[in-house]
């Protein structure tokens, strides 16, 4: 379970914009992300990503065939449901279906070719394949072939008939109006005759003609094929809806045999939409050079150099490196302190982006990575004061924290930056206090990032190391202080006071002297 | 050039109506059966659905567009509803119209066949280069002269434009709108340092150049001809309109020694009276693409019960439009 926010919080979103989906089916999976709670489950997953990176490394060119043919694979879920629920289906919708069968098919040729693990294989549905090629033209296009039904071929090759004797008759008259006129028949049999014209009269009484538009200038007349051309048109119309009903025959007969594969063709769907998910997890882990994360049985997380990704992208953008993070956390309570500016929120974004994404079964960014399959989630970043509730940042953390409390029965990850940061410094530790030791007797792990001191006996603590400047650097942009900032954290033992770097920095960014040596008084008289 | 030329010369061809009527399907019937005699494959596609979305297909008349066995054609899914002739399916698009996806199919039996293409340039050369590749030898495509759609036959090789009586009840007045349509079609392309000035911006907004290129972020003249006026100083010496250009932006234009750029004559919806008044004070209008503009066909028949005399129609016409080859597919054939 993922509570509120959370994932937009620790930066999951960003990850899942960097997926590329192709078919309607894995794309459909975003929006229906959920946790693996299972061990061997999302081993398996993992499994899959491991072959997939070795697939899409050593055989590039058909990774990207297998990645058109998933593009050209359609929405067939509403033809399935329609032929379920007894409607016959359209031509289109056949072409649809015959044409998702022939992806299918060639998908499972690369498969076959790299040898790829059974989980991952789609399979054919031969006998449908067939049906929908009846007439072994191996081609993606469609229509009604006439190798479905006798009766249909006969009818057309009636049409085609009489449709032979129409065209003779009429060329027959239309030779015939040619020579007497001298004016060349229009191919959709009219011919225009001038008013001038001697024949005029004539072509008037002609019974091989028939007016269609008088004007002043001129008149147009079009063939008139007689009886024996009315007769034979009827025959064609009769036939032609003969025709139809025969093609509706088909088309109810081919319906139904779809309608029989209906559960192999949903099983497709799922092998599907689970290959386009698994390809573009396999090809963002190597992009992002991620790595298999291991399954610790105890409440552990390990993170040796994590990379937060859309933190890493925003610095990359701008010429800056990311330096990769590493901590370990375990059940119960831990603080990170340090300097503003530091990265604490970030290490904090960062260990639940790296979690979340293991247990969604993806590769994590980081050179090693172990963690523990959690009941639930919980990721607070105290940007969450929001103007529809009315709330104020303390009211909307604790309404937010409540959410995570009711849960302790359960094993989480709960992170939350700077508890209680906008209230009074003393009912703040207090209350920061009481949260990090009712934690400490619960399953989960809590990570909390302070600027209170004073509350490290009760917690684990981390420190960012922070600013690491020479006696002579006077001043620095604020664009540049990050230069400057060692990211990386230490574990503190013991008793200890949180670095009180604030005036320092405000004094490197040049902020006035007066109010900095009043301050640094006060600081030194309590 | 007359039809039997234009179907051996180019690839691709569009066909333009002035208006309803005046004999746009007769020119492309003409089409399809001189390259049936030259033994042409022929591809149909339209550019954009002609007339009043869904209405085409489920309340008008019936398809008038005859295609023979063997045509490729790309047309929109619920236009095949009314197709008297039999077709195979070869692809479905993702390009989707008012009335569907876009479906490319074979012809197996000949029949009249509804045109409901697609609408930007960019898919139209797409699928007509798709039906060449599928064996087609020469495409021919329905062209709109409104503002509705924002393909252009400027993606064709050849263009031919047909007029008639449905025009006007006045000869004369056909005429002048009929001239005055060839003359925005021929309209020269602007000099290559200012295209590629364009060209380099990428953009899809109104653009005012002079020394340097200014995007005034403005999708459309229509409604923003104050704020572009306001955004004119000495410096500017063109303005580039993205989308169509209409009369009261060139009214308001006029005397300032700037000169208009649009994408090509389609895209001009000014009237003869507004355009002489503004090449008077000086102004110039430029395209970017040139239409290759090769005939004028007429049809001397009105759906309103009156006619011209086709003889006096052609003769007046191809005085006024001259070089230009003029003519009545109705009455006197195509040109031979």
């Amino acid at each position: 379970m993922i509570l509120k926010n959370t994932l937009k919080n620790v930066g999951m979103d960003y990850v899942l914009s960097l997926l590329n989906l192709k078919t309607p089916y894995g794309k459909e999976r975003l929006s229906s992300l959920s946790l693996y709670k299972n061990r061997e489950d999302l081993n398996r997953q993992y499994d899959s990503i491991e072959f997939l990176i070795g697939f899409i490394e050593k055989n590039r060119k058909d990774y990207n065939n297998m990645l058109s043919l998933l593009e050209e694979i359609k929405e067939i879920r509403t033809s399935i449901k329609r032929a379920v629920a007894g409607s016959v289906l359209e031509v289109s919708e056949l072409f649809e279906i015959k044409n998702f069968l022939i992806n299918v098919r060639e998908i499972l040729k690369i498969q076959i070719d790299n040898n790829f693990i059974d989980t991952l294989r789609l399979f054919r549905i031969p006998s449908l394949e067939t049906l929908l090629d009846i007439e072994g033209q191996n081609s993606r296009s469609f229509y009604i072939y006439d190798g479905y039904s006798q009766r249909l071929k006969d009818i057309r090759s009636e049409i085609k008939d009489y449709s032979r004797k129409l065209n003779l008759l009429k060329e027959e008259i239309k030779k015939r109006v040619e020579q007497k006129y001298g004016i060349a028949v229009k191919q959709n049999s009219e011919i225009v005759i001038s008013r001038e014209d001697t024949l005029i009269e004539d072509a008037l009484s002609d019974k091989n003609l028939r007016q269609t538009l008088k004007t002043p200038y001129y008149i147009i007349f079009s063939l008139e094929l007689g009886d024996e051309g009315d007769r034979i048109n009827n025959i064609i119309e009769n036939l032609k809806k003969e025709e139809e009903e025969e093609e509706y025959r088909v088309r109810t007969y081919l319906t139904d045999k779809i309608k029989e594969e209906e559960e192999n063709l949903n099983r497709l769907i799922i092998l599907i939409s689970e290959l386009d998910f698994l390809l573009q997890r396999a090809e963002l882990a190597i992009n992002t050079k991620s790595i298999r994360p291991n399954i610790n049985s105890e409440v552990e997380i390990k993170i040796k150099n994590g990379r937060h990704l859309k933190v890493e992208a925003e610095l990359n953008k701008k010429g800056a490196t990311y330096i990769p993070i590493s901590i370990e956390l375990i059940k119960g309570s831990t603080i990170i302190t340090g300097v503003n500016m530091g990265g604490k929120t970030v290490t904090l974004r960062l260990i639940g982006l790296l979690c979340i994404m293991a247990q969604m079964g993806f590769y994590v960014p980081c050179e090693s990575f172990s963690f523990y399959l959690f009941d639930y989630y919980f990721c607070e970043t105290g940007d969450m004061q929001s103007l529809d509730t009315g709330l104020s940042t303390f009211g909307a953390e604790i309404m937010a924290l409540n959410e995570a409390i009711k849960y302790k029965g359960k094993k989480g990850l709960v992170l939350i930056d700077e508890i209680a940061r906008g209230t009074n410094p003393r009912e703040g530790r207090a209350i920061l206090k009481a949260i990090l030791s009712y934690f400490n007797t619960s399953s989960s792990v809590l990570v909390v990032t302070t600027h209170f001191d004073g509350v490290d006996d009760i917690a684990r603590h981390y420190e960012v190391v922070g600013l690491k400047i020479d006696g002579d650097v006077k001043s620095i942009s604020l664009k540049d202080l990050n230069l400057y900032m060692d990211y990386t954290l230490r574990e503190v033992y013991g008793k200890y006071e949180v670095p009180k770097d604030a005036i320092r920095v405000a004094r490197l960014l040049g902020f006035e002297e007066d109010i900095l040596s009043l301050a640094e008084k006060y600081l030194k008289e309590g | 050039m007359n039809l039997y030329c234009a179907v051996d010369l180019y690839k691709k061809i569009s066909i333009l109506g002035m208006s309803k009527n005046s004999g746009k399907t007769v020119v492309l019937n003409e089409l399809i059966n001189i390259s049936k005699e030259k033994s042409k494959k022929v591809c149909l596609t339209s550019i954009g659905v002609d007339g009043e979305g869904r209405d085409v297909v489920y309340k008008t008349k019936k398809p008038k567009i005859y295609a023979y066995e063997g045509t490729l054609l790309a047309t929109s899914m619920e236009a095949l509803k009314s197709f008297s002739a039999k077709y195979e399916i070869i692809d479905i698009l993702p390009f989707s119209t008012c009335l569907g996806r876009i479906v490319i199919v074979k012809i197996i039996r000949d029949g009249y066949v509804l045109l409901a293409g697609p609408d930007s340039n960019r898919e139209i050369s797409q699928v007509s280069d798709m039906m060449l590749a599928l064996g087609g030898d020469i495409v021919l495509i329905d062209g709109a002269l409104n503002r509705k759609t924002q393909g252009s036959p400027s993606i064709t090789d050849a263009c031919i434009l047909s007029t008639g009586a449905s025009l006007s009840r006045d000869m004369n007045i056909t005429i002048k709108k009929t001239k005055h349509t060839v003359d925005m079609l021929s309209l020269n392309v602007v000099e290559k340092d200012v295209l590629d000035k364009i060209n380099e911006q990428n953009s899809k907004n109104v653009l005012l150049i002079g020394d340097n290129t200014i995007d005034l972020d403005i999708k459309t003249s229509l409604g923003n001809e104050d704020e572009i006026l306001n955004r004119i100083d000495e410096n500017t010496k063109y303005i580039y309109i993205p989308g169509s250009l209409t009369g009261t932006l060139l009214n308001k234009i006029k005397g300032l020694k700037v000169d208009i750029i649009v994408k090509d004559g389609t895209k001009i919806f000014v009237n003869k009276e507004d355009y002489d008044s503004f090449r008077g004070r000086g102004g110039n209008i430029y395209v970017l693409e040139k239409i290759n503009l090769i005939c004028v066909t007429q049809n001397p028949t009105s759906p309103f019960g009156y006619y011209y005399n086709p003889n006096v129609f052609l003769q007046n016409l191809r005085r006024a439009l001259y070089p230009l080859d003029v003519y009545d597919v109705l009455y006197e054939g195509v040109g031979v």
